[in-house]
C-alpha cells in the first residue's frame, strides 16, 4: 500500500461515522485545474431525505475529515463528500 | 437582492425538487447554481475594494477579468493554510478559520460544478447536494463577517492578481 494511501486510511479510521454512512471508496487523480487530487467517497443512503439535524452532522463530518487530511499534509487536495451507495 | 442571494434561493429549489426523487439534471443545476452563487459573491466582494463605483460600468467590467482556474490556486493555498508568493507574504497568520472556510468551499463547489456540468459517469445525492449548498451558505456568511479583515483584503485581491504576483 503506498504511504499516501496508507495517511488517508489512518486519518479516515480514526473518526466514527454518521448515522446512515457505512462504506467508503477513494478515488486518485488530478482535478479540473490537474493537480494531485483524492476523493473521498461515504456511502450515504438518504431515500427519506435527510434531516437539518442530519444535514449538520453529515458537514461537520465532511469538513473534519477534509481539515484532517489537509493537516496530514498527503500532497493532494482532498475532496470530501456523499453519494449513494452502490448497488 | 444581490445576484448571489437569488442563485442560492435557485439552487435550494432545484435540490429540492421531488425530494424522495430527485432528478439528477436538478441536482446538477443546483450544484452549478450555488457554485456561481459564491463566485459572484466573491467577485462582487473584490472588485469593491479593487475598483471605484465611477464610472457605474467599471466594476461589471472589472469583475469579468476574474478567472475560475486562478481563483481556485489561490483558494486551495488560502485554505490549507499556506498561501504561496506575495498572497503568503501579505498574509498574517494564523488565518482566520472563516476565511480559511470561504476558501474551501469555493475549492470543494468549483470542483463539484466541473462534475455536474461535464461528468455524465458521476451520481449526486440529494444529501451532499443540500450539504454543499449548506457550505455556500455559511461562505456566504463568512464573507460577510469578515470583511474589511486586512487577510480579507490581501485574499479577495490575490483572487485577480495572485496568478501575476507568481510570475514575476
Amino acid at each position: 500500500m503506498l504511504p499516501e494511501v496508507k495517511l488517508i486510511n489512518s486519518v479516515i479510521k480514526r473518526h466514527r461515522f454518521p448515522s446512515g454512512v457505512k462504506t467508503w471508496s477513494a478515488e486518485y487523480g488530478e482535478d479540473s485545474t490537474g493537480d494531485p487530487a483524492v476523493w473521498i467517497w461515504f456511502h450515504y443512503k438518504d431515500d427519506e431525505g435527510a434531516s437539518q439535524q442530519n444535514i449538520h452532522e453529515l458537514s461537520d463530518f465532511v469538513h473534519l475529515i477534509r481539515d484532517h487530511l489537509l493537516e496530514a499534509d498527503i500532497g493532494r487536495w482532498p475532496y470530501v463528500g456523499y453519494r449513494n451507495p452502490v448497488i | 437582492m444581490a445576484l448571489h442571494d437569488d442563485l442560492i434561493v435557485q439552487a435550494k429549489q432545484l435540490a429540492n425538487r421531488a425530494p424522495r426523487h430527485p432528478r439528477q439534471a436538478s441536482l446538477r443545476r443546483a450544484i452549478s447554481t450555488a457554485y456561481y452563487a459564491l463566485f459572484h459573491a466573491l467577485v462582487a466582494e473584490a472588485v469593491l475594494i479593487l475598483a471605484p463605483s465611477t464610472p457605474s460600468a467599471l466594476r461589471a467590467w472589472v469583475g469579468r477579468t476574474f478567472v475560475h482556474g486562478d481563483m481556485k490556486k489561490v483558494c486551495k493555498g488560502v485554505g490549507a493554510g499556506n498561501p504561496a508568493s506575495v498572497t503568503g507574504q501579505l498574509m498574517s497568520r494564523p488565518i482566520d478559520s472563516r476565511l480559511a472556510f470561504v476558501a474551501k468551499t469555493f475549492v470543494d463547489l468549483q470542483e463539484e460544478r466541473h462534475k455536474a456540468d461535464y461528468d455524465t459517469i458521476a451520481s449526486f445525492s440529494r444529501a451532499d447536494v443540500m450539504l454543499k449548498i449548506t457550505d455556500v451558505e455559511q461562505a456566504l456568511a463568512s464573507i460577510q463577517a469578515i470583511r474589511g479583515n486586512p487577510n480579507t483584503h490581501v485574499f479577495l485581491v490575490a483572487l485577480l492578481f495572485h496568478e501575476i504576483w507568481t510570475r514575476r
